[in-house]
């Protein structure tokens, strides 16, 4: 039994409300996109257009968080989809295919087109795909290079993406019947700016000691950047939590009663377990970040003075904090392990939790270097974990509990 | 006479040591698990008492570990094996700072330093093929116990290389190179090649030190040991002891500790 917790931030609940009414909202909003929200400028444009967008990859977030994980992959596991795809994909697919119809929040209907970038894994492609032939419906893929080492974005880079970027507006103004204004497409990049500089500001923040915030509450928050972003509403949101936020440092108030211990944890959270972080703050542990919220989205500051070259940038920024796709790059050629320097100093962090998540090989390859980084190079504790993000049928207390302990024992939390 | 005792209820088997005020090991005692861990907890307790003549009331304090260290119903402290296994494998050789157990749940690699601290550790991921279990699976369907098999692997020149990843999979790499009439002995050496080099990986990635330590049921086995020499160099066993008790006694020493603090938090009042 749990006696300490998170002390869950009031604009968090907010967010929850707003993300309910969001999920309502869509069954009576036409035209519909489903889409993937890896600094997708689609979503942005979409909105503007009139299309709503709904997520599968977060709603697969959802069904884990109520622990319907379990349920959804078995059906897709029947249906071949493989236990060693995403398990965000059997999740979404198992949703597809569950006859019952009993499904949180009531669902989300069914899309009139599909919204994808090639920024991220290559699932966001191939699972769209398969979505685009099992709804019939047409699949709208900004297609955009990787960058693994570039830390600048090459000009021709950005003139591919700008044209990718023209023809999916062609093809969106065409299902939605509406024509892309300047000055919207100009609003749309300033929000999606201002976003980007108040999720910063909340990172920022959480260099604080106390921390204001612990992992859940950054992992709550994300919500907003990603599937909200270019829109004033999400702005109000993240703006919300930044005052709330301010004010806990200002106050000197922490996320946990008694902050001892400052950790880093790397990977996709497992979201059916967000709670594991009040085992953590029990014996004092806090998460002032950790790399997915950090390093994988946007938080680059990127000029929206010309608003189609902002949106291609914030294609071609996603994983390039590090992270994701970059990963093992990055701690090989050490830039990582400079970035991640300066980080474990700024957040004043002094130990590491590192999930290894077999759905999302991107995020997981390279994680036992990044445990021998901080063990050798930052001779910090670490404690590794085999956790997926979206199946709960994989996760083993008792396993985890052991390693837990462990830990705890060697931090001096025995 | 004060008496201090560690229980490991480990998932093959419940192991309890019990130390006397100046830490020396009076008695052991190894009972299956079986199913019902509180009840091999008591058992075993209760029998290395008797063995050792020992009284209930000299009991100070008890340390539990290992899987079932919370549902022990002894009134006891929880500690986890990689903390009782660090402090156990100190007491038996002062001069080990890696430790490797290799226990039918799970395999560890457990630096520590010149106190039997924990420093860093790493365990095995959720497949079974990186611990005991995977020997002993396929141990039943060659109809071979344990030991038979180390004492084959050990005579055997060849070593037929078997799949590393999966019990189920080497399980049927086995039986078909059994089928195909090549010797036992080479496939045997083989599987304990691929368990330790399971090990290996832990071991590496912990950038350990010598001396290495092997603990566990697995230490039992001169023909994985072998094997894991092959690859991390000279190791040392526990001398004197079944290897098996490493965490127990590093618990029944935690059990001693956490009474010295009890005392010295304590001033004035007499023991
Ligand atoms: S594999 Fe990783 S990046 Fe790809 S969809 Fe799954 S969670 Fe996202």
């Amino acid at each position: 039994m749990l006696t300490v917790k998170t002390k869950r931030l009031e604009s968090a609940r907010t967010l929850s409300a707003a993300i309910r009414k969001i999920y309502q909202e869509v069954w009576t909003s036409r035209p519909l996109a489903w889409s993937v929200n890896s600094s997708n400028p689609l979503n942005d444009i979409s909105r503007i257009l009139g299309i709503h967008v709904a997520y599968p990859e977060n709603y697969a977030c959802v069904c884990t968080a109520q622990h319907l994980s379990g349920k959804y992959c078995t059906i897709a596991e029947a249906h071949n989809y493989k236990p060693e795809l995403c398990s965000y994909i059997r999740n979404n697919f198992g949703y597809l295919l569950a006859k019952d119809g009993n499904h949180p929040m009531g669902g989300i209907p069914e899309p009139d087109v599909l919204l994808s970038v090639s920024n991220g894994c290559l699932n966001f492609i191939k699972w769209f795909d398969a979505l685009r032939l099992y709804f019939d419906k047409p699949l709208v893929l900004l297609n955009t290079p990787h960058r693994l080492f570039e830390y600048d974005v090459p000009g021709y880079y950005l003139e591919y993406v700008i044209k990718e970027l023209e023809i999916c507006i062609d093809k969106l103004e065409k299902i939605s019947g509406n024509k892309l204004t300047g000055r919207k497409m100009r609003e749309a990049a300033y929000y999606s700016r201002e976003q980007g500089k108040y999720w910063r500001k909340l990172l920022e923040l959480n260099k604080t000691v106390p921390a204001p915030m612990n992992l859940s509450d950054l992992a709550n928050l994300i919500f907003i950047p990603t599937s909200l972003s270019g829109t004033a509403f999400g702005l109000d949101l993240l703006k919300e939590a930044a005052a709330e936020v301010q004010q806990r440092v200002r106050n000197k108030v922490g996320a946990i009663p008694e902050e001892r211990h400052r950790l880093v944890m790397f990977n996709i959270p497992p979201w059916y377990r967000l709670d594991f972080v009040n085992r953590f703050a029990e014996r004092g542990c806090v998460f002032p970040f950790g790399d997915y919220l950090r390093y994988v989205w946007c938080t680059q500051d990127i000029d929206d003075s010309d608003p189609m070259e902002h949106f291609a940038r914030k294609a071609l920024s996603f994983g390039h904090n590090g992270g994701y796709g970059a990963t093992i790059a990055e701690t090989l050629y050490s830039c990582m392990g400079d970035r991640l320097a300066k980080d474990i100093k700024d957040f004043k962090i002094d130990g590491a939790v590192i999930a290894i998540n077999k759905s999302c090989k991107i995020m997981s390859t390279g994680g036992l270097d990044i445990a021998r980084l901080i063990r050798e190079k930052f001779r910090l504790p670490v404690l590794v974990i085999d956790v997926d993000q979206a199946d709960e049928r994989t996760y083993s207390d008792a396993e985890i509990k052991q390693r837990y302990d462990a830990f705890f024992e060697t931090i001096g939390e025995a | 006479m004060a008496l201090f005792a560690g229980v490991d209820s480990g998932s093959t088997s419940t192991k309890a040591v019990l130390l006397d005020e100046g830490g020396i090991i009076i008695g052991t005692h190894l009972v299956p698990s079986g199913n019902n861990f509180r009840k091999s907890a008591e058992v075993v307790l209760h029998t290395v008492m008797d063995k050792t003549h020992s009284k209930r009331d000299d009991l100070a304090a008890i340390v539990t570990t290992g899987y079932g260290r919370f549902i022990s119903g002894l009134n006891s402290k929880a500690m986890s094996e990689i903390t009782c296994c660090g402090r156990g494998a100190h007491y038996l050789h002062s001069a080990v700072r890696t430790v490797i157990d290799i226990g039918g749940q799970d395999s560890k690699a457990i630096k520590i330093d010149g106190t039997g601290k924990v420093v860093q550790f790493s365990l095995n991921d959720k497949c079974a093929a990186g611990t005991g279990r995977f020997l002993e699976r396929i141990a039943v369907s060659l109809e071979l116990d344990l030991e038979r098999m180390a004492g084959l692997s050990v005579q055997s020149q060849q070593k037929l290389p078997i799949s590393s990843t999966c019990v189920v999979f080497a399980e049927t790499e086995v039986i078909s190179r059994i089928s195909n009439g090549e010797a036992i002995e080479g496939i045997i050496k083989g599987l304990h090649s691929a368990l330790a080099s399971r090990i290996h990986i832990l071991a590496v990635g912990l950038n350990i030190e010598k001396d290495i330590l092997v603990c566990g049921g697995g230490a039992k086995n001169a023909g994985l040991v072998k094997e894991i020499e092959e690859l991390l160099g000279e190791v040392v066993l526990p001398s004197g002891i079944d290897p098996r008790f490493v965490p127990s006694i590093g618990a029944a020493l935690i059990a001693r500790d956490s009474q010295r603090e009890q005392v010295e938090s304590k001033p004035g009042e007499s023991q």
